[in-house]
């Protein structure tokens, strides 16, 4: 049935009008609708539609027609009803929050001048026009994205330099400025030891190592892993080693990346050598002798760099014995348990790591302890697999390299990328030892032990169906600052009989000790 | 710009790329303002939009027209037929919205609104003929905008037809666009009928040549200034002119009363001006047309000119490449329908040139003046606000002759910039009506307009500079 309700004397705006056409429309028993006020225009559209009925054409503009194809009375009467309560519905207006979103860092900027820092993880193609925009901005960077050409990274980094501005990145995971942790880097405690580092997760483990210990960061300059190419020339570790000797809140230095190229290791080195502070070198397979000839401190790992860099904040000289031999010894004790439950098939370790340079710290150690060491990096003489995907012997495998991320998360933000390769390894009849990490952080997975943990259980399952025991070895990086709780990660960790250290060389150690010789000395 | 220490102050970054890294610095209680990346549009444009030397030119260039646009004062001089006034119009021609289309391309509207211009003109006596004659060639079809005309909605203008004329104080240079007939019209909204025919006839018999007798001997209306005023009256000047329109009738009307017209003539004219919101609508476009003429083949200016779809093609006109047009599919409104019968599937694709209004800063531009026209998407006052800002971030200038109170007195945002629109990716949004595929008016919102124009535009721009 065709309604007409007019309304003398009501007078509503067209634009509010028509959001109440669409509205009454979709009340039960209404066909059609057209709510507007009685001008001779709108009329119009009622004589379009073919409802321009008596009522209506005798409206006028000040009256308020409601011209509906209603299915009964008690419709037209609901549509009625809600026009009422749409007019008189209060706005919350005032509450509304102005939200900008930009598009490009200048208009960012522009906006907000205070801004000192861009922070790029887009596709590396284009992260380096990203960081050439922030620099122009007079903005540092911290640059997240892998995968930026060499030379690009040299011509920022110059820039930057002249500037004074620093370019942490391209491929850099952590930093930690002014208290503030970026990228992947835990939560650490404020303190007077300041790290230079092109090694992400050697960073990462360094700060909370000290953390744990009660001591804490100035700052934790990131630089990227190509800083001490020969291209690069170590331009952001240079900047970094003088604004930390300059730095007044900054007692101790503690430098680490992979063996850098010569002629930038000698850079190095010459600016270490003037240095006012202590300065603790871990170069991970680096000249130790070189280290100690700049007159810094040479460590053995990371955790041993951590403890040197306490002790130097402490005033007191770092204890310089053979590190890790002390470790072989507390451990051994521990490897002799686990080592019982093997079967006589369980020989080898397979190691699977989020963090690039838990990878290759492990290499270093464990292939003191172990003969036939693979693994998906060249690197500290490791054999190269020929497939990532595949396991030989004692394999270790970086689950952040290219192979395994593309498209996908780095595996520190989302460790069930680990998931198929540890039950792989676990249902392997020789495997003995599954080695793994964990790294924990703001920009870590919110989560990462529960991203393994039914995996972990599935393995343990299905190695008693079929009378094995398999040894699990897992070292977690973090603090009790982070999110996810240090404390928290390893007990649930430990609860499903994994043995976990706090450092990935004690791991190392560990894994080393179980799988490998006995006898076997370093 | 200074360069800013990084250890000195708090942190305070901007996060391009993953969510999670800015929401880590803001969780343990630093600043950050994240950038809603993403990857270039065209990555051979990408470094040439940064490239300072090209740069420097393009902005001494779009400050130029920037400057023409904040010191024009376009007047309301006159009301003529086509053929008199307007440069280059021929009898046999019809003009129509958008860019060039030929008969055949037309879509359906413009189709039925040029056969009723031929009828109108008598270029023709039957639909039938009409169809021959426009085939054949003998009856020629032409876009408005390369006649110095505006053609809202369908656009139709033939020779006879009434223009608004206005005309900028400062350069003398002229634009025209067709009055609004009603909801019914020719020229809008292609309908033509028995009515329609005998309300053209009052427009160009009693109408006009009044109106035009009383402007040219009681002076012109400064259309700029009532734009200025309705802007602070809730008006965005596009989908929304009731105050414009309210003080154009009081400004008019001791020009009439002062005027020898007869008593009839009169209550004529004044009938017409109130019988309808939208009458200052056509002055809005005309006086925008007579800016941007001043503008058009500004060299390495990189400025938007025109912005109009003909229900088939969107167009678009820029400063440095002067009278070509740049041309994608015409893209689609969305919005609310007059009655529930009408739908999407109704609507004609974008078709009209009353997107003028945003090419010189207004109706979704300046948004935040008339926040009632974003109800018709649901938006409050904020997002009204919002659309503003967002508009703002591709455009080269602020128009300080307009300040809009939400704003805090600021300026809307002016002239849309070729390269902030590729270095963005934020594309124009405009207002307007939703016309029906079969002719007239069935409901307003907006569009939000394709980004294919100007990377096509950017590209000839730096060929004909060299950089490319």
């Amino acid at each position: 049935m065709i309604k007409t309700i007019i309304r003398p004397n009501t007078y509503m705006d067209s634009i509010f009008l028509m959001r109440a056409t669409k509205e009454v429309k979709s009340l039960k028993g209404v066909n059609q609708a057209v709510v507007v006020m009685g001008t001779e225009l709108n009329k119009t559209v009622l004589e379009d539609v073919g409802r321009l009925t008596k009522e209506a054409q005798e409206a006028g503009p000040g009256d308020l027609i409601i011209s509906l194809e209603v299915t009964s009375e008690e419709a037209a009467e609901e549509v009625s009803r809600a026009i009422d309560e749409m007019s008189s519905k209060k706005g919350g207006g005032a509450e509304a929050v102005q939200e900008v979103r930009y598009t490009t860092i200048p208009m960012a900027v522009a906006d907000h001048e205070e801004t000192n820092l861009a922070i790029i993880s887009v596709s590396g193609e284009f992260a380096a026009e990203e960081a050439g925009k922030a620099l122009d901005c007079g903005l540092n960077a911290f640059i997240f994205s892998d995968n930026v050409e060499l030379e690009a990274e040299v011509k920022l980094k110059e820039l930057a330099a002249k500037k004074g501005l620093f370019v942490m990145g391209p491929g850099c995971g952590n930093s930690v400025i002014g208290g503030v942790s970026l990228g992947l880097m835990s939560v650490v405690s404020k303190g007077r030891i300041g790290i230079v580092g092109a090694s992400g997760s050697g960073i990462h483990e360094i700060a909370a190592l000290i953390t744990q210990k009660d001591f804490g960061i100035s700052q934790a300059i990131g630089t990227g892993g190509r800083d001490l190419s020969k291209e690069v020339g170590g331009l952001t570790m240079l900047q970094g080693i003088d604004y930390l000797d300059n730095d007044p809140d900054t007692d101790v230095i503690v430098l680490v990346s992979k063996p850098p190229y010569p002629d930038t290791a000698a850079k190095i080195y010459r600016r270490v050598a003037t240095c006012k502070k202590p300065v603790v070198i871990d170069l991970l397979g680096g000249k130790a002798e070189e280290v100690r000839g700049a007159g810094a401190y040479a460590p053995e790992s990371l955790e041993q760099a951590a403890d040197m860099a306490v002790a130097l904040a402490k005033g007191e000289k770092p204890d310089e014995r053979p590190y890790l031999r002390d470790v072989k010894e507390q451990l051994i004790p521990l490897a002799r348990e686990e080592r019982q439950k093997l079967g006589e098939s369980q020989k080898y370790v397979r190691g699977l790591f989020c963090g690039g340079t838990h990878n290759e710290e492990t290499i270093l150690i464990l292939k003191k302890f172990v003969k036939d060491l693979h693994a998906n990096v060249s690197f500290g003489g490791a054999v190269l697999l020929d497939s990532p995907h595949i396991s030989t012997g004692n394999s270790l495998v970086d689950m952040g390299d290219e192979e395994f991320t593309k498209g996908k998360p780095h595996p520190v933000m989302d460790p069930s990328i680990l998931n198929d390769r540890l039950m792989k390894e676990g249902r392997d009849p020789e495997t003995a030892v599954i080695l793994f990490d964990m790294l924990l952080g703001y920009g870590a997975h919110e989560d990462p032990v529960g991203c393994i943990e039914d995996t972990i259980r599935n393995i343990r399952r299905q190695a008693e169906e079929e009378n094995r025991y398999v040894s699990m070895v897992a070292a977690i990086t973090g603090t009790q600052l982070d999110p996810q709780k240090l404390s928290s990660q390893k007990q649930r960790l430990e609860a499903l009989g994994v043995n976990v250290m706090e450092s990935t060389a004690k791991a190392a150690v560990l894994a080393g000790l179980i799988a490998g010789e006995e006898k076997e000395s370093e | 710009m200074s360069n800013h220490t990084l250890f000195d102050s708090k942190i305070a970054a901007v996060n391009v790329g993953l969510p999670a890294f800015g929401d880590a610095v803001t969780s343990q209680g630093g600043q950050c303002v994240s950038v809603n990346w993403k990857p270039p549009v065209d990555k051979e444009l990408a470094p040439l939009l940064e490239n300072p030397e090209i740069n420097e030119k393009i902005d001494r260039a779009n400050r130029k027209a920037i400057d023409i646009f904040l010191t024009s004062e376009s007047h309301w001089i006159g009301m003529e037929r086509a053929i008199k006034v307007v440069p280059g119009m021929k009898p046999n021609y019809i003009l129509h919205s958008g860019p060039p289309i030929t008969w055949q391309d037309m879509g359906s509207l413009q189709r039925i609104g040029t056969i009723g211009g031929a009828l109108h003109e008598g270029l023709a006596k039957t639909k039938e003929e009409a169809i021959k004659k426009l085939e054949s060639g003998q009856i020629e079809v032409k876009s408005a905008y390369d006649f110095d005309c505006i053609g809202a909605g369908a656009g139709i203008i033939t020779a006879s037809m009434i223009v608004n004329i206005c005309e900028d104080k400062k350069t003398g240079r002229r634009g025209y666009c067709a009055p609004f007939e009603g909801r019914d019209g020719l020229s809008l909204w292609g309908l033509y009928n028995e009515k329609v025919e005998k309300n053209l006839q009052v427009i160009e018999n009693v109408f006009a040549p009044a109106v035009n007798k009383v402007l040219k001997t009681q002076g012109s209306i400064n259309v700029t200034s009532i734009i200025a005023r309705a802007l602070q009256m809730n008006d965005e000047i596009h989908t929304r002119q009731t105050a414009a329109s309210l003080i154009l009738v009081s400004e008019l009307m001791p020009k009439f009363m002062a005027s020898d017209l007869d008593r009839e003539t009169m209550k004529t004219c004044v009938d017409m001006l109130v019988a309808t919101e939208r009458w200052f609508h056509p002055l809005g476009m005309a006086s925008a047309m007579s800016v941007l003429k001043s503008i058009q083949g500004l060299e390495y200016c990189t400025l938007v000119t025109m912005c109009c779809s003909n229900g088939v093609r969107n167009g678009i006109k820029f400063g440095d490449t002067g009278d070509k047009w740049f041309t994608t599919e015409a893209p689609r409104y969305y919005g609310q329908y007059f009655s529930s019968e009408w739908g999407d599937e109704d609507a004609s694709l974008h078709m009209g040139d009353s997107t003028v209004c945003e090419v010189v800063g207004l109706g979704a531009f300046a948004a935040a003046a008339g926040p009632a026209v974003l109800r018709l998407r649901d938006g409050d006052y904020q997002a009204a606000i919002n659309q503003t800002l967002e508009m703002n971030q591709i455009s080269f200038g602020t128009n300080t002759n307009y300040p809009i109170p939400l704003l805090n007195f600021q300026g809307p945002p002016l002239g849309i910039d070729a390269r902030k629109v590729l270095t963005t990716q934020i594309t124009p949004i405009c207002h307007g009506g939703i016309i029906s595929k079969n002719g007239g008016q069935i409901g307003a919102g907006a569009g939000r307009f394709p980004i294919k124009p100007y990377v096509d535009m950017m590209r000839e721009f730096y060929r004909k500079h060299g950089y490319l």
